[in-house]
């Protein structure tokens, strides 16, 4: 009875998007661990296949069967083309409204996502003839995501360490 | 021994400032993880909740309200739609479906839990606070509702909202948290569900769903669905008796739901579940009475005095012979009418004629028997009443009949008096 979206099987509940060597062994690991303890099903990538110019078709499958996506921005974010990649399609399904995207800013300012400065700036990708073409895209999916901050029931997060 | 104590204040010191140096940030981060996993565990919960394959017809209920909501619209209007039928139809069930596929695609959302009721000051501030904080976040308390309208406004205004206010049924509540569709940012969109049209056109909120009931085919399925594991009976009796039970509920959803759900434990044999289907074909379900019961005590004395005679008397009479035969005016009669059919009690077909749900038409004599005022089985009291009306419509024939002849004899009485001047004198 219910509509298609609403029986969506959907495989996992929560999908992390992370730059590895910036997260992996500090919040990443304790969100994928408080996550699974409290029975929600999540999808973490460990060992991503970083080649050709698109996403996997299995990564991609995940995302699709997600309901929601914890992208953990952080300074190298950016200086992976497939993390790039990948926020392109998570935003763009949350355009869409079939998933909910909760951002965390890992040690970056959400005004340097939303005006895309320091480690966030595409210009680099720019100038490389392959890639030129999609850095729209990424850019428009940055500045969406670091627009959630500025919106939202409060379900964005920041965080800096002590000392900085 | 002098230097390796100092050596161990050393490590100590370290240890101390280690520890410190974690501790700090790692109780942040540790917060911000919980945070994370509770938001999205009831965000999850929220999604997971609602299962509505029992009620039959939502999607089209669901297509319908789409497309009234207007969502693939680029316009930056706010939109502000009413959901509106009488007691246990599903207008809840159908805003929370809705709610439950939209509510994604808004930066902000929100469903009131029934609100009937509720007109308090500090009962309207407290769904006030309840909205802010299930928005954004914030856990403020307005003094005064006109302080907190202010507060909505300023803090929603940024917003995609979608706002659901259920079970409404005075003004107060939407002016305290929806007054106007401008507190709310573009493209937002409110939905009320009531069984008052007449509040939804004071408010002005034109676009209006009317939810109707099922008919005998869906009921039928719904009923079966609820009543027998894999939506099918076991035996033909079965059939028979559950196409008797389904027709009780005469097309009311929740009727249904609560005959299925009382019938669903006794499938063991035919023969008990002929005795409960009797049962309820001579006592109505209680909670279904109740449900139907509130918009009754929601009217004012004389609308629940003219209701209580159409229950009892007028189902499927013509408006003009309902209104005449009322003890008032015939203006003033019109608009009770009116009100009764706004308050979804009655229904008023276009081919004019005044029509009750007959779980309403129930409910009505249920309530006059209770009253005290008359004794004796409804289907006797209303036979006889019709008949004393019949009567006194005969007999305004007989009156006129009477008086007619009065004056006539009385003219020539007169004659006969001028002739004679002396006649009566005694």
């Amino acid at each position: 009875m219910a509509s298609s979206s609403a029986s969506r099987a959907s495989s996992y509940d929560v999908f992390l998007s992370f730059r590895g060597e910036d997260t992996r062994h500090s919040i990443v690991s304790h969100l994928y661990e408080a996550l699974t303890s409290r029975g929600i099903a999540t999808f973490k990538d460990d060992k991503r296949l970083e080649l050709g110019d698109h996403i996997s078709e299995e990564l991609q499958r995940a995302i699709e069967g997600s309901d929601f996506v914890v992208v953990v921005l952080s300074e190298n974010y950016p200086t992976s083309r497939w993390c790039l990649m990948e926020l392109q399609s998570i935003m763009e399904l949350q355009m869409e409204g079939r998933l909910g995207v909760f951002p965390v800013f890992y040690r970056v300012e959400p005004s340097a996502v939303r005006y895309q400065l320091g480690s966030f700036d595409l210009e680099g990708y720019q100038r490389d003839p392959q890639m030129a073409d999609m850095v729209p895209k990424w850019r428009q999916a940055l500045k969406l995501i670091a627009d959630l901050s500025g919106v939202a029931s409060g379900q964005w997060y920041v965080f800096f360490l002590a000392q900085d | 021994m002098y230097f390796s104590s100092h050596k161990t204040e050393f490590y100590y010191i370290c240890i101390i400032l280690v520890l410190v140096f974690f501790f700090d940030y790692s109780i942040d981060e540790a917060t911000m993880v919980r945070k994370i996993v509770e938001d999205i565990s009831k965000r999850k919960t929220l999604k997971h909740k609602i299962d509505f394959r029992n009620f039959v017809g939502v999607d089209t209920h669901l297509q319908g309200l789409k497309s009234l909501l207007d969502m693939d619209s680029n316009n930056d209007e706010v939109r502000m739609i009413g959901i509106w039928g009488m007691g246990g139809i599903g207008k809840t069930t159908i805003a929370k479906c809705l709610y439950d596929q939209l509510s994604s695609q808004f930066t902000a959302s929100y469903f009131t839990q029934d609100i009937k009721g509720i007109h308090k000051e500090l009962d309207l501030l407290h769904l006030q606070n309840r909205l802010l904080y299930n928005t954004l976040g914030d856990d403020i308390m307005p003094w005064s509702v006109e302080a907190g309208r202010e507060v909505i406004a300023a803090r929603l205004g940024n917003h995609k909202v979608l706002l659901v206010l259920d079970g409404v049924d005075k003004l107060v509540q939407i002016h305290a948290l929806a007054k106007e569709t401008r507190w709310f940012g573009r493209q937002s969109r409110i939905i009320i569900t009531t069984r008052d049209k007449g509040l939804l056109n004071s408010c002005g909120v034109k676009t209006i769903y009317d939810v109707k009931c099922l008919d005998d085919k869906d009921s039928l399925q719904m009923f079966k669905q609820i009543a027998f594991e894999g939506g099918s009976p076991p035996s033909v009796d079965f059939e028979q008796l559950s196409i008797r039970a389904a027709r009780l509920a005469h097309g009311l959803p929740s009727a249904l739901q609560a005959y299925a759900l009382f019938l669903r434990g006794r499938a063991n044999s035919p023969e008990e579940w002929e005795e409960a289907v009797c049962g309820l074909e001579s006592t109505p379900d209680e909670n279904i009475m109740e449900i139907l019961k509130i918009s009754y005590e929601g009217l004012a004395k004389a609308h629940q005095n003219a209701f209580l005679h159409v229950a009892c008397l007028f189902n499927g009479d013509t408006f003009r012979r309902v209104t005449s035969l009322l003890d008032v005016s015939r203006m003033e009669s019109n608009l009770w009418m009116r009100v009764l059919a706004e308050k979804s009690l009655i229904n008023i077909t276009s081919n004019g004629y005044v029509t009750l749900h007959k779980l309403v038409e129930q409910m009505g004599r249920e309530i006059m028997l209770a009253s005290g005022k008359f004794i004796g089985d409804p289907e006797t009291i209303h036979d006889t009443l019709v008949s004393i009306y019949l009567i006194l419509d005969i007999h305004l024939v007989i009156l006129q009949l009477i008086v007619l002849t009065a004056i006539f004899s009385i003219t020539r009485e007169w004659d006969k008096l001028k002739a004679s001047p002396y006649t009566y004198v005694k």
